[in-house]
């Protein structure tokens, strides 16, 4: 007998493998439209514009570097969500990515404090 | 084929290719969080010029970064067309999303190639070191975007991009929007905020 024809023992818990005609279906389903990827670029390019015309606003001035972390946040969490498909994927996903996410905010914080560039 | 896609699925009912591919992503937050934090660490301490004031383009780098956004809406658009089994439609898009990622690599060449010019290399001062560290490494990534996105094309070329591939273009796509954040980030901390007056 060949070794590619050994059965497997048979899985006798919850089934919780899916096919992939079930995937497919899923995945499918839960992305968003074309009409809704095309309306999250106009976004996106309505905010990068938003941010380019704010840097040549000297009013702005102080509140500027706010300002620009607060659109740039807003583009991040629309491409990570609607783009990456973490809005509607699985939440294990969402924690892989966003621990590491905060971690490194954490150290970029502590680090620009510890040395001194505490300006943002 | 049932046997092979079943071997992809862990006790979580998860693909384990994504749960890997999400793992590497977290992990390349932390190299890019370590090269933008040392950036910002030593913004506006450099002893020698020319500084981020003098030679930074603004218009341009804003041209790229709409392509590089332009470039995720044809990815998505992409994956659309795999999981429909729009063979045409994919291939389209694809070639769309690699063409535009090899646009911003011809911008970043550009002002690569205009800051040397300038006097700024990777060895002239505290900017140069960080500035071109952080967007080289950047740009690399785009760059194994741009080789893996073609592979993907010469597969559907070849017939090998049905619908039963749907999962390996949206790992594909995961990568290269992630390259997409990375850059917003960099667009607006390093070329947006620009602190310390430098030399």
């Amino acid at each position: 007998m060949s070794p590619h024809n050994v059965e497997t023992p048979e899985y006798t818990g919850p089934d919780r493998r899916r096919s992939s005609e079930d995937e497919m279906t899923e995945v499918v389903s839960s992305h968003p439209s074309t009409a809704e990827y095309v309306g999250i670029a106009g976004i996106l390019t309505v905010l990068t514009l938003m941010e380019v015309g704010v840097f040549y606003i000297p009013a702005f001035g102080t509140v500027l570097a706010p300002v620009l972390i607060v659109l740039s946040a807003a583009k991040m969490v629309l491409v990570v969500g609607f783009y990456m498909h973490l809005k509607n994927d699985a939440n294990l996903f969402s924690v892989i990515f966003l621990l590491p996410f905060f971690l490194a905010l954490f150290v970029a914080l502590g680090l620009m404090f510890l040395f001194g560039a505490w300006w943002l | 084929m049932s046997e092979a896609v079943a071997a992809h699925y862990t006790s979580t009912g998860l693909d384990t290719r994504k749960i890997a591919f999400w793992t590497f992503i977290g992990s390349e937050t932390l190299l890019f969080g370590t090269l933008i934090t040392t950036y910002l660490l030593y913004e506006g301490r450099s002893v020698a010029g020319p500084t981020q004031h003098d030679i930074l383009n603004i218009p341009l780098t804003s041209v790229s970064t709409f392509v590089l956004l332009m470039s995720s809406l044809a990815m998505v658009l992409g994956l659309a067309g795999v999981s429909e089994g729009n063979v045409k439609k994919a291939r389209i898009w694809l070639a769309m999303t690699a063409l535009l990622g090899l646009v911003f690599l011809g911008f970043q060449a550009y002002e690569f190639t205009h800051f040397v010019q300038e006097g700024l290399t990777i060895t002239t001062s505290l900017f140069g070191s960080t500035f071109f560290t952080l967007t080289g490494c950047h740009g690399l990534h785009v760059a194994v975007g741009v080789i893996w996105l073609s592979t993907l094309l010469v597969q559907s070329f070849r017939g090998n991009l049905g619908s039963d591939k749907t999962t390996t273009v949206e790992i594909a796509g995961l990568y290269w929007h992630f390259v997409d954040v990375v850059w917003i980030v960099i667009f607006t901390l390093v070329y947006l905020i620009q602190r310390g007056g430098g030399a």
